[in-house]
């Protein structure tokens, strides 16, 4: 008879592997639809990161005299988040500094799987951005094909959608070839369409948040409505915002994690309009096109502390409540 | 009135079948029984028979020392014996006397008496000296009502709801015996001043079907099956308001009939019984023999009091049935599962009826931060273990959720330099 179970005697089928395998699942499409246009290049990319990860983790869980192992599957998306946000003629050192730095850097010193403060992948591409910035927002024509060489890189380039908005005027880039990824920009980035897609099975899977992601879109909507930064009308410019660099992505992605981001519903709610304020806020007065990865850590600092203060304040509502009745 | 607030909580797999549906059995080969008379927690009687004395069912067989104590009384006919002492689980060192059963045959009853002509003073005088166990809980009926008199309620509710996986004792009550359980409960609900009286429960359809047949649709409110826990009642205001079914039943019999409490209903069931079922056994009756009937070994399997989520392990299986045991379960023995980091996913608050941070509460507390537990009120914890079950990461929340309530406010460091 066993002495150490205790009650329950029975588990949620979920673990911290699925949790993971989901997001993977999530992203699979978007390394699929890339290879469309890049050739296996995406999938080159993602093994490099993968594998620079893999022993990132190994080293570090030697110096914090813990046994590796790949158990939550967490180390492996934050490598496939980092190659989804690279440009796909990026070099290939690029992505090998962007994930040890990541993961030596950004995870390992707090203690490893779950008690990292700053999102890994944010933090990796924001390294790169302040290291590396024309290297890491050179994007690839897409009139140019590349998929013929893995090796390419020095190949016509083209400004994204975000660099536009950024010098101003008018996009080239028509709503169509937006939604379908059709535009320079980073690997998996792009395909809004096959994004939704990913942000719904995550929805639906209950691995992701569809309160941050919706308080996040919304408030860029407005700021993007409000302050306009094309000659087109408003939906031109909300359609453009929205659809331009690292924001859908990282709504879904980025401002998901479980580790770095608010629990509570309510906090979900202010992380995602914070969250939003600072990404459009960078954008218009920040010095890079893309400011998501800052705005990410940013509000990465003030996650827990937004979590105890809006449960508080709504613990305390209630207890109010029940003392006047 | 409404009886449906939303609340938070988690989806359990089905698992009441085949037991909700089987007759209930009664097995007649029992030849013992033991009825503790003292034990460490509340008990203190002493016996009023001889050794080797013949006894009749509903005798008195012991009366407590002090007022306000539980008698004993013998639920079979046969012999006593004597006496002897061992450890329960639950009540520590515990002296029990033992009745060889000759009979488990009930008396015959002249006509009952007409229980709702009794004054409440009546009632509360009958139910106190026949030492009347509330199922729900395990507390004295009679001072559960006394203390719910005081507060004075407009809804006394029996709570048939079980809402953990396998017990369907208080169904098959209901089912069984429903005539008795609704005058029970409206004696109850007249004895506390209470002007109105529900069976809350928490059936499928068809089981639904079947109760509305006999329980009038204004005394019954159903809540969805399978969902854990059901704090609809304590979102509401009425979870003190709540006494088991078995205990409605045993206080019309006590007050129609003067009879004591003999009898016990146990749902035995769990993922190694060959025939889960609803048992009906005297009170002291060997557990073994309830696993006997289900098909359990207790040498290949874990032995739980309780159901499933909030259930205790035991060791030994020679234990006595007792008001309050409503479920025994055999599970599987499986090794526990590794506890992992925790990913701050949430899943556990927004799981938690309580509507607690139960993460921030175990991070606080493995960090040692104890003087700002009181903070996220960790003693607002009732147990339920639903973040248990829902936590990914496969760790004991509620046990680090608990064990922060006893340590918080607690300052480990003073870090004012007095000269």
């Amino acid at each position: 008879m066993s002495r150490n179970i205790k009650s329950p005697f029975i588990h949620h089928s979920a673990t911290t592997g699925s949790l993971s395998l989901d997001v993977f699942i999530a992203i699979v499409p978007l390394a699929i639809f890339s290879c469309i246009f890049f050739g296996i290049r995406p999938l080159v990319v993602a093994g490099i990161s993968i594998l620079t990860a893999l022993i990132c983790e190994y080293i570090g869980c030697l110096f914090l005299k813990k046994k590796p192992s790949l158990y939550d599957g967490s180390t492996i998306v934050t490598a496939l988040i980092i190659t989804s946000m690279v440009s796909p003629i990026a070099p290939f050192w690029l992505t090998v500094i962007a994930t040890t730095f990541a993961i030596l850097i950004v995870k390992i010193p707090f203690g490893g799987t779950g008690r990292n403060i700053f999102n890994p992948a944010a933090a990796g591409i924001a390294f790169l951005t302040v290291c590396f910035p024309n290297l890491i927002f050179m994007y690839p024509d897409t009139e140019v094909d590349i998929s013929a060489s893995i090796f390419v890189f020095d190949v016509t380039t083209a400004p994204s959608p975000a660099s536009c908005l950024r010098t101003g005027g008018s996009s080239p880039y028509p709503w169509y070839n937006l939604l379908l990824g059709q535009v320079p920009g980073a690997i998996g980035t792009t395909a809004i369409i096959v994004l939704v897609a990913c942000a719904v099975f995550l929805f639906v899977r209950k691995s992701a948040s569809p309160v941050t992601t919706v308080s996040f879109l919304v408030t860029c909507a407005i700021i993007a409505a409000l302050f306009s930064r094309t000659n087109g009308g408003v939906f031109q410019s909300i359609l453009l915002e929205l659809c331009s660099g690292y924001l859908i992505f990282g709504s879904i992605f980025l401002l998901n994690d479980p580790v770095t981001t608010p629990s509570h519903t309510l906090a979900r709610a202010v992380f995602g309009i914070l969250a939003g304020i600072l990404v459009m806020l960078f954008r218009h007065i920040g010095q890079y096109e893309e400011g998501m990865c800052f705005a990410v850590l940013l509000c990465n600092t003030v996650s827990t502390s937004l979590d105890r203060i809006c449960w508080s304040f709504l613990h305390n509502r209630k207890k109010r409540k029940e003392a006047a009745i | 009135m409404s009886f449906h607030k939303k609340i938070r909580g988690t989806w359990l797999p089905y698992k009441k079948e085949p037991a909700a549906s089987l007759p209930i059995l009664r097995p007649d080969h029992i030849r013992q029984v033991v009825l503790p008379i003292q034990n460490e927690i509340s008990l203190n009687c002493e016996l009023v028979i001889e050794e080797n004395e013949s006894v009749s069912i509903g005798q008195l067989i012991a009366k407590p020392r002090e007022d306000g104590g539980i008698p004993i009384y013998s639920t079979v006919s046969g012999i006593f014996t004597g006496t002897y002492t061992s450890s329960h689980p639950l009540m520590g060192a515990t002296t029990y006397a033992i009745i060889e059963c000759m009979s488990m045959d009930l008396p015959e009853y002249d006509a009952p008496i007409d229980a709702e002509s009794l004054s409440n003073e009546a009632l509360f005088e009958t139910i106190r000296n026949l030492g009347i166990i509330d199922d729900l809980d395990g507390q004295l009926l009679a001072d559960k009502l006394e203390q719910m008199q005081q507060q004075m309620p407009t809804i006394l509710f029996a709570n048939a709801i079980e809402d953990e996986l396998y017990s369907c004792s208080a169904w098959a009550t209901l089912r069984e015996d429903h005539v008795q359980v609704i005058t029970g409960l409206r004696l109850a609900a007249r004895m506390i001043g209470a002007e109105d009286y529900q069976i809350a429960v928490a059936l499928s359809d068809a089981h639904l079907k079947e109760l509305r047949h006999h329980i009038p649709q204004e005394h019954l409110v159903c809540y969805k099956p399978d969902f854990y826990p059901h704090s609809e009642l304590d979102a509401l205001g009425y979870h003190n308001f709540t006494i088991g079914v078995q205990a409605c039943r045993a206080l019309y019999r006590a007050a129609a009939y003067n009879e004591p409490q003999t009898e016990g209903l146990v749902t035995v069931s769990g993922d190694v019984a060959s025939l889960p079922m609803n048992v009906q056994v005297p009170f002291g009756t060997s557990l073994r023999i309830l696993l006997e009937v289900a098909g359990i070994s207790d040498l290949t399997s874990t032995i739980v009091l309780g159901d499933n989520m909030t259930g205790t392990p035991i060791e030994s299986v020679d234990i006595p049935v007792l008001p309050g045991m409503t479920c025994v379960l055999g599970m599987q023995e499986t090794k526990p599962a590794k506890p992992q980091t925790c990913i701050n996913c949430g899943r556990c608050a927004t799981v938690c009826h309580k509507h607690l941070l139960p993460y921030e509460i175990a991070r606080n507390y493995e960090n040692m931060q104890y003087q700002s537990l009181s903070f996220l009120h960790p003693s607002d914890c009732d147990g339920c273990n639903a973040c248990v079950y829902i936590c990914p990461a496969k760790r004991n929340v509620s046990e680090m959720v608990q064990s922060a309530a006893k340590e918080a406010g607690i300052q480990l460091y003073d870090w004012e330099v007095s000269t």
